[in-house]
């Protein structure tokens, strides 16, 4: 019952159906096919027989989107176009637009049905909209690379750029860096399964972050490592080159010629390659790979190797050429954040340069005062002490004379006491100064510690100053002039005391640590006003009234000639800590385990460290 | 009689030592500069030398290798200003090194031990 002008029609189609991508076959007005394109019946899940409802054909599970422009038949000035019509795509075949066109000299109802393969018409339309994504992307990237100055946020950068949806959307993305013969893997990000990857990916999606630096600082706050599993792929990336040395250059095969000829490429698996390219496949578990070198000056300085490992889409000839143009960008970014590491590690080295001269200035500024006061000490002392030996003697020598009344002995008795003070005076300051020869010896630190406080018991009570002592069970034995000991002792000692007048606790402690001992005097004063804690080692600094500002400096350079030091340190129970180092004794009272140590290597200096609270 | 040569360029203190020393019993003889009292040791054959160390021109650390040249066993008592001579080898020929005082007393006994010594000495 085939309406006449069919056989016109079916002639005419057949023919263009043989020189086209479509696929026609009429139907009538209640869906029944009447006539079809001989080629119809491949790819197709059903028949298209004669008689048969064209639905069953073309059923529901090959629609891919829903029709697109409104009906034909009740529009008779209607000329479909190739954007009408939905699209249907058949398993595993070629992409379909349905479109239908009334034929009503047919008959009412009757319809031409073509279904135009537009697999190819629609790749370009992807690829165009991909290329203009991504040249957008590429801006964004290029912008973000360039204000960027560290060097693994720069490589950071370029692999979320090639893996980002919004960047370059390769599902992994890892860097390889390479220096000299050795190619290592640094850092890898995406998914490292399917499960994850749709965590991720959805994540990402509902987070709409929509721009790299967005994806960026997310990856970046949530944690060092964002892929653990896929960073952990990237770190057995481990490649020797050298032993690869014929086959390096533009020449060779696989990866190793990618990276000889210095531009991106695809890589399969199928391709002939080293064993480079074994392991590199095998680690990745992937058929594909795009490989994009990065240069540095001219050199090597790494590869991004990327892969669709969840997808499994093929990489595409624009993905590749987009990845040309990157990789340019990106070895700019690198090379601006090498040579600002450079920057940044020259102005470190300056910097520390300069801190070491600042110090030794002020070491020799130190020294130099030092010396001329060990120079003036001595002349002041010997001027002065020359008359006051006259006066003093001649008023003794004059004491014993029978002449000499009550009156007259009670003035001379006051002369010879004040000269018995000002030489006094003299032995116990400017004496110091003097330039003297020191012999280092073992001394038991805990019997100095003690010798000197006993030298303070009458002070110490007078003040009401309770004492703590916490001494080790074997002493510690230093390596010390015994004299210069105590006296910097006995000054630190002295100094705690007067820091306090109305009572208060001193703290003296021996402690040993692994490698070193320390002795802590703290006491409860009054502190060292802050101001005053850069100038207490200075010479002539003092803020006492009848103090010479030389003690705490001439113990501090005594100490130094015998390889030892004083310095303060803040501390939390005792506002000033002064802390001594001086090489500790390997044998006498040390303790079993030290003496072992020091058996081991005896030529090891140890160091003590004396803490201790004083004024100036 | 024990004589005893006092070698400082100090008058004050010659005039100390020589009120001091005599009350002891010693004769003395004083020089006021390093020359002067390598001259006086020569001519009045001390028995000991007490000799400061700061004088103007030679010093007297110079003026005792001098003395000792000449005479080896003359004991030589430095007496200076100074402390820090003490512990200088140069001054290690010296019998003692007293700091200068005005409590004479150490230089005192230190010349008296010495003299007892010395006097002691051969007929032990």
């Amino acid at each position: 019952m085939n309406p006449p002008g069919l056989e016109v029609y079916r002639i005419l189609l057949e023919k263009l159906c043989a020189r086209s991508r479509i696929v026609a076959f009429l139907a009538d007005v209640e869906g029944r096919i009447s006539w079809a394109d001989p080629s119809a019946a491949d790819g197709f899940p059903g028949a298209f027989s004669d008689g048969e409802s064209f639905q069953n054909a073309l059923d529901e599970a090959t629609l891919l989107e829903p029709q697109r422009a409104g009906p034909f038949a009740s529009e008779p000035a209607y000329e479909p176009t190739h954007r009408d019509g939905e699209l249907r795509r058949v398993e595993g075949g070629a992409l379909y637009r349905h479109l239908r066109i009334p034929l009503e000299d047919l008959g009412p109802g009757y319809v031409l049905h073509c279904l135009v393969d537009i697999s190819h018409e629609n790749e370009l339309e992807e690829h165009s909209r991909l290329n203009f994504q991504q040249l957008s992307s590429m801006r964004e990237i290029v912008d973000i690379l360039y204000e960027s100055l560290s060097t693994p946020e720069v490589v950071y950068l370029c692999l979320v750029a090639v893996s980002a949806q919004v960047g370059f959307g390769f599902n992994r993305a890892f860097f390889l860096q390479v220096n000299g013969p050795r190619m290592r893997g640094r850092i890898g990000i995406g998914p490292s399964d399917p499960e994850e990857a749709h965590q991720i990916w959805s994540r990402l999606s509902s987070l709409h972050l929509s721009s790299l630096r967005e994806i960026y600082q997310d990856l970046t706050r949530n944690s060092g490592v964002p892929d653990p599993r896929t960073q952990e792929l990237a770190v057995h990336m481990d490649f020797d080159l050298s032993i690869h040395a014929p086959e390096t250059g533009a020449e060779a095969p696989g990866i190793l010629g990618v990276l000889g000829r210095g531009k991106p490429a695809r890589l399969h698996s199928s391709e002939q390659g080293t064993d480079v390219d074994d392991t590199l496949f095998e680690l990745l578990a992937t058929d594909e790979v795009a490989v994009v070198p990065l240069f540095v000056r001219d050199s090597l300085a790494g590869v991004i190797i990327a892969d669709n490992f969840i997808t499994r889409k093929p990489i595409a000839e624009g993905d590749l050429n987009v990845l040309k143009t990157f990789a340019g960008y990106a070895g700019v970014a690198l090379e601006r954040s090498h040579l600002y590491d450079e920057l940044r590690e020259s102005v470190a080295k300056l910097q520390a340069a300069n801190e070491t001269l600042k110090t030794s200035q002020q070491k020799l500024l130190q020294a130099e005062k030092l010396s001329a006061i060990g120079g003036l000490a001595a002349h002041v002392s010997h001027e002065i002490r020359n008359p006051l030996v006259a006066i003093g003697g001649l008023a003794r020598s004059l004491l014993k004379d029978r002449d000499t009344g009550p009156e007259t002995a009670e003035t001379l008795q006051i002369i010879v006491s004040e000269v018995t003070r000002l030489e006094k005076f003299l032995r116990e300051t400017l004496d110091f100064v003097k330039p003297q020869v020191r012999d280092a010896v073992s001394v038991d630190l805990n019997a100095a510690v003690l010798n000197c406080l006993a030298t303070f018991k009458s002070e110490l009570l007078k003040s009401a100053i309770k004492t703590d002592t916490e001494l080790p069970e074997p002493s510690i034995h230093g390596w010390m002039d015994s004299e210069l000991l105590h006296h910097v002792l006995s000054n630190l000692l002295k100094n705690a005391i007067e820091a306090m007048p109305d009572g208060g606790r001193l703290y003296v402690a021996v402690r040993r640590n692994d490698l070193s001992a320390t002795i802590h005097v703290g006491d409860t004063g009054t502190g060292i006003p802050p101001e005053v804690l850069p100038r207490i080692f200075d010479a002539f600094f003092t803020t006492k009234p009848e103090g010479t500002g030389l003690g705490l400096c001439i113990a501090q350079q005594s100490l130094r000639s015998l390889g030892g030091t004083l310095e303060l340190e803040a501390d939390d129970k005792f506002r000033t800590v002064f802390k001594l180092t001086l090489p500790v004794s390997a044998g006498g009272g040390a303790s079993r385990r030290s003496r072992k140590r020091s058996e081991m290597s005896h030529a090891r200096m140890e160091t003590v460290e004396t803490t201790a609270r004083s004024l100036s | 009689m024990t004589t005893v040569l006092v070698a400082d360029d100090e008058l004050s203190i010659r005039k100390l030592y020589e009120r001091e020393l005599a009350e002891e019993g010693y004769s003395l003889v004083f020089a006021s500069n390093a020359q002067e009292a390598i001259q006086k040791a020569k001519e009045a054959t001390p028995d000991l030398v007490i000799m400061d160390i700061s004088m103007p021109g030679m010093d007297g650390i110079e003026a005792m290798g001098r003395m000792l040249d000449d005479r080896n066993e003359l004991p030589v008592v430095i007496n200076t200003a100074y402390s820090s001579y003490k512990d200088s080898f140069l001054s290690w020929p010296a019998e003692a090194y007293v700091t200068k005082s005005s409590d004479l007393t150490e230089l005192k006994d230190t010349v008296r031990k010495i003299l007892t010594e010395k006097s002691e000495g051969p007929t032990n």
